[in-house]
């Protein structure tokens, strides 16, 4: 049964980077360039899952869009990751006052939903696929912190940490040498899930027309065209949610894969 | 027809029928109090389980167990949960977890009354204030108001008891009612018990594994080793001539208070070696 | 008076968030580069507009002097002005609080109603198909956007079967058939999404149930094993459950806003979305104050909420615990 959801997970995400790859190199069609006459296909052939409004088809649009939500992943993630982990490792390490200042303000941003810091950011310099990553990025920094703060607090306290300690060992090289190879597992796992929330995040906002602007299609922004046309051609609202649900399920059952793969006592949900 | 009737009763667990009951027989009567002694690991809380059909779902059981008469094993949920409360109560070894932290001790033993004779809050807390005076409970109506935590493991303990005593039981099973308690307290339970059952008339199936405990409440004991149970007798036969080896054992160590200064004391061991080549207790 | 002494610490917890975020708020809007009045202006404002916007609005004071004064603004209760319309953010945020709060609390509650009888079985059956299927649907529904979700439910209900309106919103004291009518779909589509993510809390927290003392308690008096859960498992996983909710009130606002978008509900996510697409900035700023305030309010309540459903906590708090 585990084994299922580690499998599934690993098909879908692999199925999700092998199309955002192609699409760098190919689509069967144009994405962006209106055709007259085409508009609102049914799926069929050549379209098979038919055209837009603009009569672009729509499964190239999709294959685009994948390309898209990598990107705003990897970025998201990245960043939150390289800021995150850090932080929490100092925190985990150094303990003290240290600990307590950088958690309360990982609790601040942490009550800071992506969706706000986007609004602001959109709201000075335009929405964008930038400003949708830099927001993503950084409400996700305080869950990465607080793994990483979780793990090395666990690290610190083995006794092979003690070892290295009594014996000189550089507090620098204690967190290279022993915390973070320790910790690695529990990041990735983090990743996984951090990136389904950003393909979430990021849907979201370029729903609402906050992340990158048209005519480049995101699934999101691929859905509230297809919003517009709901009563004419309902299948084109099923694609794109399609594809950021199964997205996203697919990086959710990885990352809990990966998680009862890699340690069994971290399950924390059974 | 006695009150129960257990027949060859097998209860093994899991994929690979770790067996924890092989072949248990044995009747109880109305009113009779029968002891079961054991060690943990002996399968006597299986049994008990068993007897009231609150084996878990990896339990595989064999065997008859009939409670007047109504087979028990194999009967369906609904008809199991008419008896339990009502026919069959059952008195467990934890008092400080086995009530709900977040009720009122009155209520949950009002529960009992609720279920199977439909009485409201109201006219039961009536009955419920003088069944906890009759456990030995001072200030029964404070007690009723309180919640467990506000309670010693004693109070809480004579509470339990009160509710499996407050809707008048055939058969109450107690398994290890007092072992969690302090010496004190548990003397003073076990008086308690033995006269809330003799005014009621109820049976017990009393488990325990102390024989001077067992001593105090039963007349019949039976004593369990490893699944199956080795000897069976009156307390006094028990005690002046115990048959098999673990039944000397656990006499001699029932009698501590016999031991000669300077002597060292006995234990079960002396007399009866276990079997270590038995498979894994579940 | 240890429970006086905790509600204190609580509070002491929620005012300095309140501080940490308006900084951050303030910080994002003025410390980053890009000029708050040009901003407002436009790309294509003379030098000499900005300059006086700047002057007017006291940009050129240092920042520390403005975040103050932006600060004490807001405590008593002056969250910024529009700059297109003029009016105060409280004044237009006032009529469309009611609609966000009909839908969060709809949504809430359906999601509690889903959630609970879901978990209930998930964790009675955890070992047979109906385990795994409600199990397996969880985990499905935390992978669906709920804006998708909200336009499913339109394709379903509006679109194909008529029953519903696709969109729009009617006050309650103009029609209240109407207003519920509109409220079904959005609130649907919230509490399902909330119940997605509930349901795993719920389930684990029965199971737990099922393996404390007093639930075999319950079965041994006579209860049937659905009917012991639901007695005696709601009050006491209903702690688990406060603490989930208590994490979700900013995923919950943050669907509300999304959900508003769909339905074209005029609450105060469709206000924050116009001055976005507006650059109404300083109305951004205030409503963005005035959720982030809301959202850390109500966890904080939720917090000291946990003192009225545990009678333990309660009681830990008086001196010494119980009588012999």
């Amino acid at each position: 049964m585990k084994r299922a959801q580690l499998i599934t997970g690993l098909v879908l995400v692999a199925a999700v980077v092998v199309t955002a790859v192609v699409a760098v190199f190919w689509t069967p069609f144009d994405p962006l360039r209106v055709v007259a006459g085409q508009r609102l296909l049914a799926p069929g052939w050549p379209h098979v899952l038919g055209t837009d409004g603009f009569g672009i088809d729509i499964a190239s649009r999709l294959m685009v869009g994948a390309r898209t939500i990598l990107l705003v992943g990897i970025i998201s993630v990245g960043v939150a990751a390289v800021v995150g982990v850090p932080l929490g490792m100092l925190a985990g390490q150094a303990g003290g006052w240290v600990d307590e200042v950088v958690m309360r303000v990982s609790d601040v941003v942490y009550a800071f939903p992506a969706l706000l810091l986007a609004m602001l950011l959109a709201a000075i310099y335009g929405g964008s696929t930038v400003t949708a990553m830099v927001a993503i990025g950084v409400a996700s920094i305080p869950a990465f912190a607080r793994v990483a703060r979780a793990g090395a607090l666990q690290v610190m306290a083995s006794d092979f940490v003690l070892a290295a300690k009594s014996s000189g060992t550089s507090r620098w090289g204690v967190a290279r040498r022993h915390v973070l190879p320790n910790i690695a597992p529990l990041i990735g796992v983090q990743a996984s899930v951090g990136f389904a929330m950003a393909i979430l995040a990021e849907a979201a906002l370029s729903y609402l027309g906050l992340a990158t602007p048209r005519p480049n299609p995101t699934w999101g922004n691929m859905l509230r065209d297809a919003q517009n046309f709901l009563f004419v051609a309902p299948l084109q609202a099923l694609w794109p949610g399609l594809a950021i649900a199964l997205a996203v399920l697919g990086f959710n059952l990885l990352g809990d894969g990966l998680r009862d793969y890699l340690d069994p006592r971290l399950r924390e949900v059974p | 027809m006695s009150l129960l009737e257990v027949r060859d009763l097998r209860v093994s667990f899991g994929r690979r029928r770790v067996e924890a009951v092989r072949g248990v027989d044995f009747d109880l009567d109305d009113g009779q109090r029968l002891g079961l002694i054991g060690e943990s690991g002996s399968g006597k809380t299986v049994t008990a389980l068993a007897v009231m059909g609150l084996l878990p779902e990896n339990a595989t059981v064999t065997g008859s167990v009939r409670l007047r008469g109504s087979e028990i094993i194999g009967a369906p949920e609904a008809a199991l949960a008419q008896l339990r409360g009502d026919a069959v109560s059952l008195v467990f070894q934890e008092p400080m977890t086995a009530l709900d932290p977040t009720m009122r001790v009155g209520r949950q033993v009002a529960e009992v009354l609720r279920l199977h004779q439909g009485e409201e809050s109201g006219p039961a807390r009536e009955r419920v204030i003088s069944m906890l005076a009759e456990v030995g409970l001072d200030d029964p109506a404070r007690i009723a108001d309180a919640y467990p935590h506000q309670l010693s493991g004693g109070q809480r303990q004579r509470a339990i008891l009160a509710m499996a005593l407050i809707n008048s039981p055939d058969l109450v099973v107690c398994d290890e009612p007092t072992t969690a308690l302090d010496v004190t307290v548990q003397a003073l339970v076990l008086q308690k018990l033995d006269e809330v059952l003799t005014v009621s008339g109820a049976a017990c199936l009393f488990i325990s594994h102390d024989l001077a405990v067992v001593s105090q409440v039963c007349d019949k004991v039976m004593v369990m080793l490893d699944g199956q149970v080795v000897e069976t007798g009156t307390v006094a036969e028990l005690f002046t001539n115990p048959q098999h080896p673990y039944t000397r054992g656990l006499v001699a160590t029932a009698r501590l208070d016999q031991t000669r200064p300077g002597q060292r004391l006995p234990t079960v061991e002396d007399f009866y070696a276990p079997d270590t080549s038995v498979g894994e207790r579940p | 008076m240890h429970l006086a002494l905790r509600i204190a610490r609580r509070t002491g917890v929620f005012v300095v968030s309140l501080l940490g975020a308006s900084l951050l708020i303030f910080l994002l809007t003025n410390a980053l580069p890009g000029d708050v009045a040009q901003v407002l202006l436009g790309t294509d404002a003379t030098p000499e507009a900005v300059a006086q916007l700047r002057a007017q609005l006291g940009l050129d004071r240092p920042l520390p002097v403005q975040y103050f004064s932006w600060l004490g603004g807001i405590l008593v209760g002056d969250f910024g002005s529009s700059h297109l319309s003029g009016l105060p953010v409280l004044t237009l945020l006032a009529p469309r609080i009611a609609v966000t709060l009909w839908l969060v609390l709809f949504g809430m509650i359906g999601s509690l109603l889903i959630a609970v009888p879901a978990g209930m079985v998930a964790a009675l059956k955890r070992r047979s198909w109906p385990g795994f299927t409600i199990s397996a649907a969880a985990q499905l529904g935390m992978a669906v956007p709920v804006f998708w979700g909200g336009i499913l439910l339109v394709l379903v209900f509006a679109v194909w079967l008529h029953w519903l309106p696709a969109n729009g919103y009617v006050s309650l004291a103009t029609n209240p058939a109407q207003w519920a009518a509109h409220l079904v779909l959005p609130s649907l589509t919230l509490a399902l999404v909330q119940a997605a993510v509930l349901i795993r809390y719920v389930r684990s927290a029965f199971i737990e149930v099922l393996n404390e003392d007093y639930y075999r308690t319950a079965r041994s008096i006579g209860w049937t094993p659905m009917r012991a859960l639901f007695r005696h498992g709601i009050r006491n996983a209903s702690i688990s459950l406060v603490t989930v909710l208590g994490l979700q009130v900013s995923t919950v606002l943050v669907g509300a806003i999304v959900v508003e978008s769909v339905f074209t509900l005029p609450g105060l996510g469709s206000l924050l979305l116009t001055a976005v697409n507006q650059r109404d900035l300083l109305v951004v700023q205030g409503t963005v104050m005035f959720l982030v305030l809301a959202v850390l309010a109500i966890s904080a309540l939720v917090d000291l909420s946990y003192l009225l459903i545990d009678p333990r906590q309660a009681a830990a708090s008086e001196q010494g615990e119980g009588s012999a």
